[in-house]
């Protein structure tokens, strides 16, 4: 993994590791008062294992992974889900009520309704089962905020206080004691980019949203970050939108960008 | 009063770190820096033997910093010891060096004299109770530079060679990278020093031309393997931490026929133990390519002279180095970090990264310098500093008798120094701390 480490002034060391997954870069800054580089060395390497350990789970792109085997199972019946897809697809169905159905990892199915996502079955143990064959779950808007918030748990898990942490330029994740305006937060970005291909659709309306511009959220948690710049850029500028879900998630600012 | 050309500050600075402590793994040496604060009121007298161009050069350093008086010139040709009294108004001037090395009013000498009469000199010097710093190569043959390595030591005397990269900011920080692993692991160093010239100087009378283009005559040169491959051979040792074990060449003339004895393109492929190559070429009639070290690892390339690095596959991004300069400086200039107004640049198109983050400003020569004039101040040898400077003119020396022989040769056990100990009582016997 290439990497710079350095010490600091302070006595504390820091590293900036960098590498690709979940088919974009990861940038890691990670800072210690009590190991040295190759602890830090040692805890990206753990953070880069937990990564390919979430994206094996639930990366529908992927044949090989659990998502897709789930994506292919016969309606009705159950198989049981690791940790990370169990918990991931239950995140997304609680999301999915608190944003009156805006957030719908069940968007891309073949014959999307609104009802589509209620064939998705989690059971509070570890199986899950879907109703529906045609039920199909994609969950690219939802997994690098969740990886996010994973590696936060483990950075405090090894006492790691202050870091930012970058998942592919549109999720930013900071911890602690950074060199950026954002304090113990994450920075997500959702939306069509200029010239790009239209790609978020509307799971209320089955169509693609035909603007291009981006939503850009900050909050405490990089999983409900991914759920609120999509249902933002969704909703547009709509007041009860915006004002339901300041209600419901604690959002430090809301950017509308072009 | 004169200015201080060591700005330590400013040179740390330029490595991004606080305090050079974190780089005395890769470059000991610079704990010659160690008492810069506690010297400040000190002065060292120099002597110059040798005040040709390349003398001249490092006297300009020399007359900018407060602690070193040039006290004595020593050359037999009037031109330079013209130009040189320029530079030192005042200082005392010799035909012969033997009688500035008898001056009791010279602390430490800085040779820069044609190659083939550095031997006579420096040995002199260490005989005489005097410090040296003596231009590369260091020697005409192996064995010259063995025995000044050896009287070195047993002198007690202190041993600098013209190794400007040393103390080059871009050199340090990129071998401190190197050796954390940043670009992976090395697999080759190649190296190569290009121009389009014929490499004369202008001869008043046709009676001066060996004296004045001595480069070019086998007499008292090795040509482009001794006076340029020597910088760049010693960043594979550097880079490696370790010898080469076998070297084979090839040199010819096939462009400046113009009565010259040493070649116009050379090229040598030193080899390791365990593999790596260290490879390194000079052509002189045709620039295009130029002067470069590419240090080659499996994530990354490193092209120090033109300060910047490559990564094969995902670049670090701009935003994020910054950040590490942050904390490093404790600057803590914000970095804005508002979604599309940070984008962390990652360019399709491979541009490399600045090094430094800026473009390079300086080559070390003053910082080699400077270093030197603390070392004579402090009577204390900084660590590896000769033996970086010996190896570095063994490999070009050697590499110049395989290209003579057209043979494989192996290393020469005989002037084999323990590299793994560099820094220790047993190669620095006036080793120093490293710089807090």
């Amino acid at each position: 993994m290439p990497h710079v480490i350095r010490q600091l002034p302070s006595g504390n060391t820091a590293l900036y590791a960098w590498f690709q997954a979940m088919h974009t870069r990861v940038d890691l800054l990670l800072k210690s008062s009590s190991g040295d580089g190759d602890m830090l060395l040692g805890i990206a390497g753990k953070i880069k294992a937990l990564i390919n350990d979430i994206e094996r789970a639930g990366n529908c792109f992927d044949p090989e992974s659990e998502l897709s085997r789930f994506n292919a199972l016969e309606p009705g019946r159950r198989m049981p889900a690791g940790g990370y897809l169990h918990e991931m697809l239950s995140l997304c169905l609680h999301y999915n009520v608190l944003t009156q159905g805006i957030f719908d990892v069940s968007v891309g199915s073949p014959c999307h309704t609104r009802d589509t996502i209620s064939e998705l079955h989690v059971e509070p143990g570890v199986e899950i089962w879907r109703g529906s064959r045609g039920l199909y779950i994609n969950l690219s808007g939802f997994i690098k905020g969740y990886a996010l918030d994973r590696i936060r748990m483990l950075l405090k898990d090894m006492g790691i206080r202050d870091a930012v942490v970058n998942m592919g330029n549109s999720s930013v994740m900071a911890m602690g004691d950074v060199p950026m305006d954002l304090a113990d937060g994450c920075i997500t970005t959702s939306g069509n980019p200029p010239g790009r291909l239209l790609q978020i659709v509307n799971p209320l309306t089955g169509t693609v949203v035909p603007t291009a511009g981006r939503v850009e959220v900050s909050t405490s948690g990089g999983a409900e970050g991914e759920v609120l710049s999509t249902v933002l850029f969704i909703a547009g500028d709509d007041p009860y939108y915006e004002s339901l879900l300041r209600s419901r998630f604690d959002i430090r600012y809301i950017k509308r960008l072009s | 009063m004169k200015e201080t050309n060591l700005g330590r500050r400013d040179f740390l600075k330029a490595l991004g770190v606080a305090g050079a402590g974190v780089l005395a793994a890769t470059s000991p040496w610079l704990s010659a820096f160690s008492e810069v604060s506690h010297t400040a009121k000190d002065r060292c007298r120099i002597g110059v033997i040798g005040p040709g161009s390349r003398g001249q050069f490092l006297m300009g350093f020399l007359a900018q910093n407060p602690k070193a008086d040039i006290v004595a010139i020593a050359d037999v040709y009037q031109p330079s010891i013209d130009g040189a009294l320029k530079i030192a108004p005042k200082a005392k001037v010799y035909k012969d060096y033997r009688r500035l090395l008898a001056d009791p009013e010279v602390d430490g000498v800085i040779v820069a004299t044609p190659l083939n009469t550095h031997y006579g000199i420096v040995m002199d010097a260490f005989d005489a109770g005097k410090h040296v710093y003596c231009e590369k190569t260091i020697g005409y043959t192996m064995e010259e530079c063995f025995n000044m390595y050896e009287r070195h030591l047993s002198s007690g005397r202190l041993f600098f060679t013209g190794q400007q990269r040393l103390f080059d900011p871009r050199y340090i920080k990129v071998m401190d990278l190197v050796h954390q692993g940043t670009f992976g692991k090395i697999s080759a160093v190649n190296a190569y020093w290009n121009r389009n010239g014929d490499w004369r100087r202008e001869v008043p009378d046709p009676s001066l031309e060996k004296f004045i283009n001595w480069r070019l005559y086998g007499e008292s040169s090795r040509g482009l393997m001794s006076e340029l491959g020597c910088h760049q051979l010693q960043i594979g040792t550097w880079a490696f931490g370790k010898l080469p074990d076998r070297v084979m060449g090839h040199g010819g003339i096939t462009f400046w026929k113009d009565g010259r004895e040493v070649h116009d393109n050379v090229h040598c492929i030193f080899g390791y133990d365990t593999g790596e190559s260290l490879t390194y070429g000079s052509v002189i009639s045709n620039k295009f390519y130029g002067l470069e070290e590419k240090i080659m690892g499996n994530l990354g390339t490193v092209e120090p002279e033109s300060g910047k690095y490559y990564f094969e596959e995902v670049a670090p991004a701009p935003a994020f180095l910054q950040m590490v300069n942050s904390w490093e400086n404790a600057l803590f200039e914000e970095i804005p970090f508002a979604g599309t107004s940070w984008a962390p640049e990652t360019a399709n198109v491979n541009k490399g990264e600045f090094i430094l983050g800026e473009r390079p400003k300086t080559d070390g020569t003053s910082l080699l310098v400077d270093a030197f004039v603390e070392a004579v101040i402090t009577g204390k040898q900084p660590a590896r500093i000769a033996e970086e400077g010996y190896y570095a003119s063994l490999l070009c020396l050697w590499g110049h008798k395989a290209i003579e022989t057209g043979q494989v040769l192996p290393f020469p056990e005989e002037y084999k120094i323990d590299y793994a100990a560099y820094g220790t009582k047993k190669n620095n016997p006036t080793d120093t701390d490293t710089l807090a």
